[in-house]
């Protein structure tokens, strides 16, 4: 045996140890908000839709904790030099569920039918970057760019790019395509059934392509709307796992036979931070005095404690410390409470208190899931004679009210930044985001300079060059204040002591997860 | 004092209280999760907010949909109630089947797809359920008065030829106050359980406070402190049965 | 012969044309509060990030873009040939997802009505005969506490306290019953605790007022008279008093069907179960239009025949109204 061979064998055998020593079988049922409607997950970016649907599906990449880009569907990659093109090497030997081989056609039909045409983020933020995909035999595939895009990677994996089988969806209209139903994909756990509103049933998938993976045999993904119904499930063993667990819930489950893990990433967003816009086209919230009255006048740690339960950190910049190469630590440290100066700038700006002690009244906008942010922010604005008017909204009202007619004062909005700046932040900021696209430009911001150093960090092919132009437009933000970046919030997912290796921070939770006894 | 009155009063003084003593706009925070104390008889919540003065704000939109829906039923009731007992049968049937309609629509489906659609909001409640509920206040009128207007002294009022005006106004009126104020309570007592009930499932209205929901946080809280979900459920649960009492429900008596 | 036949059926031909006449107004209605809410079923369809261009796109496979009377035409022609249509969101006949739902929907509430009427009639009687104020009292005050607090209350004590009965859900995600008596024992378990909770209300309802009936029988001189010819006290209650009292019973409960619905609703989402209310309420925020109406058409539509059964029974139980 050459001594190459031995090293492969090794390494093969010291990655296949943990997985044999992992007990095998089971089913885990895992709660979810809401049913996801159908199951395919390249024409819509649903929360719900995902949280089931990502289980099914693969992307070319998978992203780690750190957001970091691994090998999923393909195995390599290179970049050419000039950044304008991307190599993919696939996998060999991976199979439909169906039993179809999985080739390049495959991700080529799925980029150019589905997913540019479909996928919301995909056809926003990808479509424009990309000329042309190749494919190079049945296992190469070339993504041609017409400008560097360094972003693309982290929008390849299962949540931004899932890869759906091109003999099913080839020449078909995938938005009533019956696959949508009855779906069939790489991934870890195959389809079983749908009982809309109560359960979707998945089972291992005996072929994946990651040896001795998955681990549990079936994964059940139970529909429980209301959140306290899914903490008393969870506490009587009907339910296993919660994908994500509201922070009273969480401080209620501590020491109950549950772990409790915070990531900063969930199936369908990531680095999100609860926000603040200001709709700068309105005389009040444009009025800058006001939103520095505001940033002064906030307590962002008492939000932290009481809102979070601790669970996340006051946003220190407008782009979130997750995304570590890109965030400006500090850019917001000036805004640290202070009623006192917050009262000064308000007078001196001309808002002064009536005889009832107010000095102005604005409508604030958010989800229904938010209420007890907006009911701190209104406990705190109510010294500083600010009164906030609770329109709460959901999410197709919402989208209407702040994006397409721009009916608000204040839009509160959990922004997820994603894992780069291209993914998340440039739509909050750049003024070609402004119009009537769910969760772009709530703001209505414009500064040619921010817009000059977000396209030029667009473009650059180095995070460390790109981070500095991230961070100057990042101190142009902290100054102007079209939102006031209040919290980093984390996600909490909770699981049952007898399971272990969830991975709630990618769309496959359950791809490694097992049970012991 | 009979049980009705005695209870219609503590209704009253208790709304009243909700309205002069309940703050408005946000309540201020103190420290959070506090047991009941002398500083708070009935504790803080989990954003310091005093039940109390939780509790009383909560009452005030609680009066305001139940109040609105009330007179709104009253007044559609009592128009359609009157014109089918003393007008044309014609009239009277195309009334009635008007009403039977309208009363076989589920209300509480109609308010919660409402409340979906459009946004939880207090005015919109009271609408849907003024405009669904009135069937019975008119049910209860026409019968009513059909069985007065065969008594002789309305007989008399129409053989001295008084216009049906003012046969209604003069005598009809006051022999239907007390079926009237009956009708009212159920009315009442059905919009302040629907009411909670909608902020229950979160499709409340956010710009008041709600015991239905302060009922479903307080029950998700319950391991943090039992004060926050005590209180309301008591709150909710005395104030539709003084209203219960107090609209003599028939049965109830 | 004609004239008989229409004597006897020409009431029911015309309250089944004023049914379909109710609910197609309701239709209308639900169609005019869908087509003008705010926000459309973009973001339920394309997810919460919403790529320029795709807002049209959908309004114009949808049918959003035509003029509003184009629509409701379309959309009531429709329904007046007995087709729902398809849902939006998730691509299946609306028809096909309410015969998925209906059934739970109306096994809780015919369960709840069944189990209120019941033991509210035992209850009521029993206590019809005693002086004592208290089961009165008691009844009125448990009628006073929502279906959803004692939801709450029963989740406490048999599920989380006892461990007994299940949280939530129809069937047991690990390990669901196959079929047959397994089966039929596995939703009886997860139905206990929402069917009582849904029961309770309608139950002290129901036993006041059969109280009430029964009391005001047992003084009526027929009841002494039966009496008098050698019925025990418990005799003259069941047998003649009891039968006299229940016709309002049956009246006001189908009556109350429709609030039952809106109770179920409430109930269904507290337990997670996947009955028609949580169809209507996930379809409004999505903005599925197709759903809410057809919805909004069922259930008017059972809460319609309960109305016409409720008058029916009245008709065949008590003669007076039969000679009408």
């Amino acid at each position: 045996m050459s001594p190459r061979r031995l090293a492969v064998l090794l390494v093969v055998a010291l990655l296949a140890a943990p997985a044999a020593a992992q007990p095998r079988g089971g089913a885990a049922v895992i709660a979810v908000a809401g049913d996801p409607g159908h199951l395919n997950p390249a024409i819509s970016t649903a929360g719900p839709l995902h949280a089931v649907a990502a289980s099914l599906f693969n992307g070319l990449v998978a992203l780690d904790e750190a957001g970091m880009p691994q090998p999923d569907l393909a195995e390599s990659w290179t970049v050419a030099p000039d950044g304008l093109s991307v190599a993919f090497r696939l996998r060999t030997g991976v199979r439909w569920h169906d039993g179809h081989l999985f080739t390049a056609e495959d991700v080529k039909v799925g980029f150019e039918h589905i997913l540019l045409r479909f996928h919301a983020r995909a056809r926003a933020g990808l479509a424009p970057a990309i000329a042309g995909i190749d494919t190079d035999g049945a296992l190469g595939v070339t993504f041609r760019l017409h400008r560097p895009h360094p972003a693309l990677l982290r929008q390849l994996d299962v949540t931004e790019a899932p890869i759906l089988p091109a003999h099913l969806f080839a020449g078909t209209d995938p938005a009533t395509n019956p696959a949508n139903l009855r779906p069939v994909g790489t991934g870890p756990f195959r389809f079983d059934s749908h009982r809309r509103d109560d359960q979707v049933v998945l089972l291992r998938n005996p072929d994946y392509f990651r040896p001795g993976l998955p681990r549990l045999d079936r994964l059940v993904f139970r529909i429980i709307p209301d959140a306290n119904t899914q903490v008393n499930a969870l506490l009587a063993n009907e339910v296993d796992m919660l994908a994500r667990v509201a922070p009273p819930d969480a401080a209620r489950l501590r020491g109950r036979g549950v772990t409790l893990t915070e990531t900063r990433a969930a199936a369908g967003g990531s680095n999100c931070v609860m926000t603040l816009g200001f709709n700068l086209d309105r005389a009040l919230p444009g009025n800058i005095a006001l939103r520095e009255a505001l940033a002064l006048g906030i307590d962002r740690q008492r939000m932290v404690d009481q809102v979070a339960f601790g669970q996340g950190r006051v946003a220190d910049a407008p782009i979130a410390s997750g995304i570590a190469w890109a965030h400006r630590a500090g850019a917001l440290a000036a805004w640290a409470p202070d009623a006192a100066e917050a009262n000064r700038r308000l007078d001196a700006a001309g808002l002064r208190r009536g005889p009832d002690g107010l000095r102005a009244s604005l409508d604030i906008l958010h989800f229904p899931a938010f209420a007890r942010w907006s009911e701190m922010l209104r406990q705190q604005l109510a010294p500083l004679g600010i009164a906030l008017r609770v329109r709460m909204l959901d999410p197709a009202a919402l989208a209407q009210a702040v994006f397409a007619r721009r009916d608000f004062d204040l839009a509160l909005i959990s922004y997820c930044n994603g894992t780069d700046p291209e993914i998340g932040v440039r739509r909050m900021v750049h003024s070609a985001a402004i119009g009537p696209v769910p969760f772009s430009n709530a703001a209505g911001y414009r500064n040619a300079e921010v817009d000059a150093l977000f396209d030029r960090a667009a473009s650059l092919p180095e995070d460390a060059a790109r981070g500095d132009a991230y961070r100057a437009a990042q101190a142009i933000l902290a100054r102007d204040l079209p939102y006031l970046w209040l919290v980093e919030t984390d996600f909490t997912a909770a699981w049952r002591d007898s399971f272990a290796d969830f991975a709630p921070w990618t769309g496959q939770v359950a791809e490694r997860a097992w049970r012991s006894r | 004092m009979t049980a009705r009155g005695a209870a219609a009063a503590v209704l009253v003084a208790f709304y009243g209280a909700c309205l002069v003593f309940g703050p408005a706009g946000a309540l201020p925070g103190h420290a959070a999760l506090q047991p009941p104390s002398i500083a708070h008889p009935l504790g803080t919540d989990d954003l310091g907010r005093d039940m109390l003065a939780a509790i009383l704000q909560a009452g005030r939109g609680s009066l305001l949909v139940a109040a609105v829906a009330t007179v709104l039923a009253l007044l559609l009731g009592l128009a359609a109630g009157l014109a089918a007992g003393i007008g044309p049968p014609l009239l009277d049937q195309a009334l009635m089947r008007l009403a039977e309609i309208v009363s076989s629509l589920p209300a509480l489906l109609a308010a919660v797809l409402v409340a979906a659609l459009f946004g939880g909001s207090g005015w919109h409640l009271a609408l849907v359920l003024g405009f669904t509920r009135w069937p019975m206040v008119a049910r209860i009128l026409r019968a009513e008065t059909q069985a007065l207007l065969a008594r002789e002294f309305l007989r008399a009022a129409w053989a001295l030829g008084a216009t049906p005006w003012q046969v209604a106004r003069r005598h009809l009126l006051p022999c239907l106050a007390a079926p009237l104020l009956a009708g009212a309570g159920i009315v009442f007592g059905g919009a302040v359980l629907a009411e909670a009930a909608l902020a229950f499932v979160g499709l409340g209205d956010p710009e008041a406070g709600s015991w239905g929901r302060m009922i479903a946080q307080g029950f998700a809280m319950l391991g943090l402190g039992w004060w926050l979900w005590l209180w309301p459920v008591a709150t909710l649960v005395v104030v539709s049965g003084l209203v219960a009492v107090a609209a003599g429900d028939g049965s109830a008596a | 012969m004609m004239r008989r036949a229409w004597r006897l059926a020409g009431p029911l031909v015309l309250r089944a044309g004023f049914g379909v006449l109710a609910v197609l107004v309701a239709a209308s209605l639900a169609f005019v509060l869908a087509w003008n809410a705010p926000g459309g079923p973009v973001v339920a369809l394309a997810g919460d990030s919403v790529a320029p261009g795709q807002v049209e796109e959908i309004a114009a496979r949808h049918g959003i873009d035509r003029p509003w009377h184009q629509a409701w035409l379309a959309w009531m022609g429709r329904l007046l040939r007995g087709d729902l249509g398809m849902s939006w969101r998730e691509q299946q006949p609306v028809a096909a997802l309410i015969r998925e739902r209906l059934p739970l929907t109306l096994a809780l509430s015919v369960s709840a009505a069944a189990l209120a009427a019941l033991v509210g009639i035992v209850c009521g009687t029993v206590v019809a005969a005693r002086a004592a104020r208290w089961p009165v009292a008691l009844f009125a005050a448990l009628h006073a506490v929502p279906g959803y607090v004692v939801a709450q209350g029963l989740v406490l004590v048999f599920a989380l306290g006892l461990s007994v009965l299940p949280v939530q859900g129809i069937a047991d995600a690990r390990d669901p019953a196959a079929g047959g008596v397994a089966l039929l024992l596995e939703r009886t378990r997860h139905l206990v605790l929402p069917v009582m909770a849904l029961a309770l209300h309608q139950l002290c309802f129901v036993a006041l007022l059969v109280r009430a009936g029964v009391a005001g029988q047992l003084a009526l001189p027929y009841v002494t008279a039966a009496m008098a010819r050698g019925r025990s006290r418990r005799g003259a209650r069941w047998r003649h008093a009891l039968p006299n009292a229940l016709l309002p019973v049956a009246n006001l409960t189908a009556m109350r069907v429709g609030a039952l619905l809106g109770g179920a609703l409430v109930i269904e989402v507290a337990f997670a179960l996947p009955g028609l209310g949580r169809l209507a309420v996930t379809a409004a925020l999505a903005r599925d239009h197709p759903v809410v109406i057809g919805a909004v058409v069922v259930a008017c539509a059972i809460a319609w025949m309960a109305n016409l059964a409720a008058d029916l029974a009245a008709g065949l139980a008590d003669p007076r109204l039969r000679a009408r």
